[in-house]
């Protein structure tokens, strides 16, 4: 689904052209997105939402979206996701978004239990790590050690350096993606590569920033080293086309 | 190249990583270790690869004109998940992918 909605945002934005500064560009962006947001709501799987959402975004920006719709979406998006989690449905989104904001006054062993067992292991890593294969957070107490947590037990084994390298790695991938859709042969594969770009990078960015407790803990798997084989697959279809588009790119400046 | 690079590099040392945490999962006494890494590696990253080199090579005018249909197509499957009776096995598969979640203890 996000390749798929990625696809067709840039096949959509693409065909409109200038017309996406104007009313019927914020028109397509919730177009595109009322089918998936109705789906996660119903799952609910808010994590893969806000990634398909981002991506999206990104492309209805890349595409020459106006200011005030830009400003106008992020508000209500806020407003909306707000609004939910008071409703009982919704409640645990509350219960997350409450544990970011006080993960000190949260019980250490109930909804502040994750982010307290990565932090510990990160922080236990120091400058260079315990050493490869070295952890013991992921022995014991760090829920999903090859899941989502995945990037405590990578802080802890090679340390700050190796945390930052990942994040390195990831920036490198998103900077590198922005440069291919610069430089792209045609609007379509240019929209394309902005929304594998931010899908990628800003799926591995949300998780981080979880781990570390900068953001919710939302459920998102780390891009290409999380456990899982078809997030793996989808990850994998994606940097193919950007691949491809990059191989482009520079058949065209030759 | 520099991409190419980046994207190898991600793949690479999250292999070594996941299979340094994957004793974590091991030493917790898990007995579908031996399925969960085949899942990652020979499915996830093996079969990855495979999908990559694909869509590396379809051109971009197929994509443009399949985009609709992939769409369509990832919408209609995304919402088979609320089908009853695929919910038995979505449950199996989940307690395959996440053991720890059912033969284990929460500590």
């Amino acid at each position: 689904m996000k390749i798929g909605a990625v696809l067709f945002a840039a096949f959509y934005f693409s065909q409109m052209r200038e017309e996406t500064g104007t009313w019927r560009g914020i028109a397509a962006f919730l177009g595109i997105m009322a089918l998936p947001i109705c789906i996660m709501l119903l799952q609910p799987d808010f994590g893969t939402l806000g990634i398909i959402t981002i991506s999206v975004f990104s492309i209805f920006v890349a595409a020459g979206a106006r200011a005030r719709d830009i400003g106008a979406i992020m508000l209500a998006s806020i407003v909306i996701l707000g609004l939910l989690s008071l409703t009982p449905r919704y409640s645990y989104v509350y219960e997350r978004i409450d544990t970011f904001f006080n993960p000190a006054e949260q019980n250490a062993l109930g909804d502040g239990f994750q982010i307290r067992q990565s932090l510990i292991a990160i922080g236990s890593g120091g400058i260079a790590g315990r050493g490869f294969g070295q952890g013991v957070q992921k022995f014991t107490y760090l829920p999903e050690p090859m899941g989502d947590s995945i990037y405590a037990v990578l802080a802890e084994e090679f340390g700050f350096l190796g945390g930052t390298t990942l994040i390195g790695l990831f920036l490198l991938l998103a900077i590198r993606g922005y440069a291919v859709a610069a430089r792209a042969p045609d609007l379509f594969s240019g929209l394309l590569a902005v929304g594998l770009s931010t899908y990628l990078a800003g799926e591995a960015f949300i998780n981080i920033a979880a781990m570390l407790g900068m953001a919710p803990l939302t459920g998102i798997p780390l891009t290409f080293i999380s456990q899982g084989g078809s997030a793996m697959l989808v990850s994998l279809a994606a940097a193919g086309i950007l691949l491809h588009i990059s191989r482009r790119t520079k058949n065209a400046t030759a | 190249m520099v991409l190419a690079g980046t994207i190898l590099a991600l793949i690479v040392g999250g292999a070594l990583v996941f299979s340094s945490a994957a004793l974590g999962l091991l030493a917790r006494g898990s007995t579908h270790i031996s399925s969960v890494v085949f899942n990652h590696f020979v499915l996830g990253i093996g079969l990855g690869l495979f999908i990559a080199a694909v869509a590396y090579i379809i051109d971009m005018r197929t994509w443009r004109a399949l985009a609709p249909y992939l769409f369509g197509a990832s919408l209609v499957a995304t919402a088979l998940v609320f089908i009853p009776g695929s919910r038995i096995r979505t449950r199996r598969r989940e307690a395959l992918d996440r053991p720890w979640l059912y033969d284990l203890p929460t500590i």
